[in-house]
């Protein structure tokens, strides 16, 4: 099936900054599940896996500061690759925000989710390469600045 | 391939980002202060009913908002805010089709955020994804390269299979090979997604696809590669497609070129910008390596995998983890290479003994390496849990590899976790340890070693193992009681603990998934190393028993299978002569009794509800074999005296109606169907309900009557049916002993009258009876045959007072004869 199934953004008081579904997750599900998962990766130690098992497939997190990135994927993924991806990610918006911190991801979704777009498509890692991504969304800057 | 220049390309990533940080800030500025407000009082929110309140409310300004001819400004900032009550928690349906509409607007920024918002709002199967076409078609034609690309994106994600013909004939062009490399990119993947729908519909457009593949851009290059990793994926394709799509695309071309493209990657052949953490594309590296090693595992191609050893050994090389400074990233390269040679020896299906020289050295390397991730000294348990799922694989070629971690894996046997708990002191670096070692990750993985490691000789061990885990998974959730009880308490409280419901199911539902596996890994495991017949049916019962108290539906579809397996087996028997069958029944029997009697022995003691497949099996083999067993022995015996219990033994005729009356147990009908002539017929598909055949589901006649007392009477039937034939056989017995015949040890009914088919047998057996036994005889056959013929109109608690009589006739029969 897909590789990654979504990825999500929550603070450590569950409240979440981001979610992409790529596979189709009920809305009233949603919530319960993102806090769940929040509360599970709360209660592990920093020296425990990155990465656990839950339903039938896996999710893989990392903590930034008071955010959980949380990518749940397929079973049969590599763990340790979609956790350095979660940090590419995090490199990506660091440098596009200029030390990123949550207040950016709120006041700006819509850039996060296309930042997102340009580096996972269909559930699939597609580019990893920040300058490409960044260079992007300046062209998109751009032309919304212009268009404007 | 790109120019290679350090310092023009760091500064270019510098310049990049002084821009858009001043854009950035800026952008603030536009936001209205409603919006600024919003976010302000999200972030600021205490509690969660306080931003559910938030939420609620900026959702009902929204709709009272959304349709009113305001500013095309206000309208793209009322779609975000939509975005936003979603995804707090609050669906907002209402503002979908302005999604929808916006992206028909003409500025970029609309489209860009109508496509957005519609591809966060929908679902490929939602009635509003047909609205899009329009858009897509007008922005795939588009001389903007930025609009090309968002509505790109969007049709990956929200295309249906009926709207590709249109749509896949606009992407066609975009691939050509004098496009840009950002639109090819994003072209590539909806091809890929097209396929996925409908893989057929890739044949005109597999030279477009080669050109990808060889694509200068590496971008582009790396998206075809999610397209051949689904033409590789077993089961994606059928064999036709498959072999159509390889008629054009040589498979050992392909296999060279993916090598060939790899050997570039690891020499550093890419643009420095590629590089993450000193490491060359990494997922690049990663995708082509899973791609190697699915495409070799096509049976048709496993010779091909020779080929691909030397490459896996060069990334192993420039990998190293052996070396002090070796990455995260580098970890996880190896990890995937050394997957990946082991799979390609595993596919050539050879023994241990006939691998190549080269084979042998590249698996000692592997092992070797192995050795670095479990060894880690690192904070982090993840290499380790590498390090083993790494040697579960290495060991299923050669058993010998695990030697070197033989402490490893004794520690994963003795589930040391628990001694560690113990010393609880207040140093926090052992608390960190103890925590770390509780890491219920790992543990899983660790059971997975154990269960490729096991052979004839450990297997008990391990299965011991294997069952202490499924207990603790059952006590701790996917059981009836427990979520039985958590619901209780929560009923009395609000809205909140509403919300805490849901989580107890979620946990439950984690928790089923994981004693599924552990269920399937047992019963696996038993069946091909079972020691002894005992212990193969010890095991099975205490599966059941651990496993299968809960009642959640699907539990009935997943405990069938064996069970009916077993009932198989106890009916067609071993095939090893008829004392080894004997002695299995034998063994069968006595253990249920022992099992029925301890549960329905204790009194005022509350037990926990005996699964109801379990009890179906153990009515259908007492019925079937109890009386058989007993008439040989005299008594039942154990062979371990041990077990025997000193309290009262339960009579199995009274334990069984002593379940029938219980009234507790529900009856899977679908593996298993009484037949006419009460006899179960298993069925491995499973049977649906309309079946008329069997008698399990008695439909008719009861339909005024709700499902509890249909099931209730179900089982009934199943215990009713044990019953009569214990009955029958006891009649037949002593009919046959006061006839002077010759004493039989396994009267069967044949010999006697067959109840159930009526007078077929007869063969002159009434002359056989013995003149004084005659009254009684035909006085039980009667009350025997009244039950067979009545009991269908008849309620519980009449049938089971009708059997007591029978038995207490069948009692007095017997002493008076003897």
């Amino acid at each position: 099936k897909k590789m990654i199934k979504y990825i999500l953004l929550v603070n450590k008081q569950g409240q979440t900054r981001l979610s992409k579904y790529y596979t189709h997750v009920d809305y009233k599900l949603r919530i319960p599940m993102e806090a769940e998962i929040v509360r599970k990766c709360l209660s592990r130690s920093s020296g425990q896996c990155s990465f656990m098992e839950y339903k039938d497939y896996k999710v893989v997190y990392r903590r930034y500061a008071s955010l959980f990135f949380i990518i749940a994927c397929d079973n049969e993924e590599n763990e340790l690759a979609i956790l350095e991806f979660i940090h590419c990610y995090v490199q990506t918006l660091d440098l596009y925000f200029s030390s990123v911190c949550e207040l950016d991801i709120m006041f700006n979704l819509e850039k996060v989710h296309w930042i997102l777009d340009e580096m996972v498509m269909s559930g699939e890692i597609v580019e990893t390469n920040r300058a490409l991504v960044l260079s992007q969304m300046e062209l998109t800057d751009d032309a919304i600045e212009k268009g404007d | 391939m790109a120019n290679n220049n350090p310092a023009k390309q760091k500064s270019k990533l510098g310049r990049l980002t002084e821009q858009i940080t001043s854009r950035v800030t800026s952008n603030q500025n536009n936001l209205s202060a409603e919006f600024i407000e919003l976010i302000k009082t999200i972030g600021e929110a205490k509690s969660k009913q306080e931003e559910d309140r938030i939420i609620r409310n900026e959702a009902e300004k929204l709709e009272e908002l959304i349709h009113k001819p305001d500013n095309i400004k206000k309208g793209r900032e009322y779609v975000i805010r939509l975005i936003y009550c979603e995804m707090l928690g609050y669906n907002v349906p209402f503002g979908y089709i302005k999604a929808v509409n916006m992206t028909q607007d003409v500025k970029l920024l609309d489209k860009k955020i109508g496509y957005l918002a519609s591809s966060l709002f929908l679902h490929d199967n939602h009635q509003y994804v047909l609205l899009l076409l329009n858009s897509y078609q007008k922005d795939l034609k588009s001389t903007n390269p930025l609009l090309v690309c968002s509505a790109l994106t969007t049709i990956t994600k929200l295309i249906n299979a009926e709207s590709i013909p249109p749509i896949i004939q606009l992407v066609a062009p975009l691939l050509k090979p004098d496009q840009l490399p950002a639109i090819k990119k994003k072209a590539v993947m909806a091809l890929h997604r097209f396929m996925v729908l409908d893989p057929p519909c890739i044949l005109p457009y597999l030279d477009l696809l080669k050109h990808a593949l060889c694509d200068r851009d590496p971008s582009v290059m790396t998206s075809s590669l999610t397209l051949f990793r689904f033409i590789f994926s077993p089961k994606n394709l059928t064999p036709q497609l498959y072999n159509q799509l390889t008629a054009t695309l040589s498979v050992k071309n392909l296999l060279s070129t993916f090598i060939g493209i790899l050997n570039q990657v690891i020499n550093f052949r890419l643009a420095k910008d590629y590089n993450y953490k000193g490491s060359p594309a990494p997922w690049l590296q990663l995708k082509l390596i899973k791609l190697i090693n699915l495409m070799v595992k096509t049976p048709s191609n496993s010779g091909l995998g020779v080929n691909s050893y030397e490459i896996l050994e060069q990334v192993l090389k420039v990998n190293d983890v052996l070396s002090v400074n070796a990455t995260t990233i580098q970890f996880c390269i190896s990890y995937e290479a050394i997957l990946a040679i082991v799979s390609i020896i595993e596919c050539k299906g050879v023994a241990f003994n006939q691998f190549s020289g080269k084979e042998v050295a590249l698996l000692d390397r592997c092992v070797e390496l192995v050795g670095k991730f479990v060894n880690k000294s690192d904070s982090s348990n993840n290499f380790k849990y590498l390090g083993i799922d790494l040697l579960s694989k290495i060991i299923t070629l050669n058993p010998a590899y695990v030697i070197p971690f033989q402490s490893l894996v004794l520690n994963c046997l003795n589930d040391n976790n628990n001694i560690n708990n113990n010393n609880n002191n207040n140093n926090t670096d052992n608390n960190n340890n103890n925590k770390n070692l509780n890491d219920v990750t790992l543990k899983r993985k660790t059971l997975s070693l154990l269960y490729s490691m096991t052979n004839a000789k450990n297997v008990t061990a391990i299965i011991n193992r294997l069952l202490s885990e499924l207990r603790k998974a059952s006590a701790r959730g996917g059981n009836y009681y427990n979520n039985k009880q958590g619901q209780n308490n929560n009923n009395n409280n609000n809205n909140n603990n509403n919300k805490q419901n849901l989580l107890d199911s979620n946990s439950n539902e984690n928790q089923y998934y994981w004693k599924n596996e552990l269920i399937e890994k047992i019963l696996a495991l038993s069946e091909k190393y079972a020691p002894h017949i005992s212990w193969y049916i010890d095991t099975i019962i205490e599966v059941i028993l651990i496993g299968f108290t809960s009642e959640s539906k699907n539990n009935s579809n997943n405990g069938t299978g064996f069970v009916s397996n077993l009932m198989l087996l106890f009916a067609e028997g071993l095939g090893k002569g008829l004392e080894a069958d004997k002695e299995m029944r034998r063994y069968a029997v006595s253990k249920f009794k022992l099992i029925l009697s301890r549960h329905y022995n204790g009194e005022g003691i509350k037990k926990e509800k005996l699964p109801d497949i379990f009890v179906q099996l153990a009515v259908w083999t007492l019925g079937e074999f109890y009386f058989m067993v007993v008439n040989e022995s005299g008594t039942i015996k154990l062979n371990n005296n041990k077990e025997q219990e000193e309290g009262e033994e339960i009579e199995v005729e009274r334990l069984l109606i002593r379940i029938m009356e219980d009234g507790e147990y529900n009856v899977n009908n679908k593996n298993f169907r009484l037949n006419q002539n009460f006899n179960v017929e298993l069925h491995y598909g499973g049977l649906s309900d309309q079946d008329e055949s069997g008698m399990g589901v008695v439909e008719d006649e009861y339909s005024s009557r709700n499902i509890r007392d249909k099931s209730n009477e179900c089982v009934a039937v199943w215990v009713l049916f044990a019953l009569i034939k214990i009955y029958s056989q006891k009649l037949n017995h002593l009919k046959n002993n006061n006839s002077n015949s010759n004493s039989n040890t396994n009267s069967n009914s044949k010999k006697g009258f067959d109840f159930f088919n009526g007078n077929n047998n007869s063969n002159g057996n009434n002359g056989n009876n013995n003149n004084n036994g005659n009254e009684m005889n035909e006085m039980i056959e009667e009350e025997i045959k009244e039950l067979i013929f009545k009991w269908k109109k008849s309620k519980v608690v009449e049938i089971s007072q009708r059997c007591y009589e029978l038995e207490k006739l069948i009692n007095s029969y017997s002493s008076s004869s003897s």
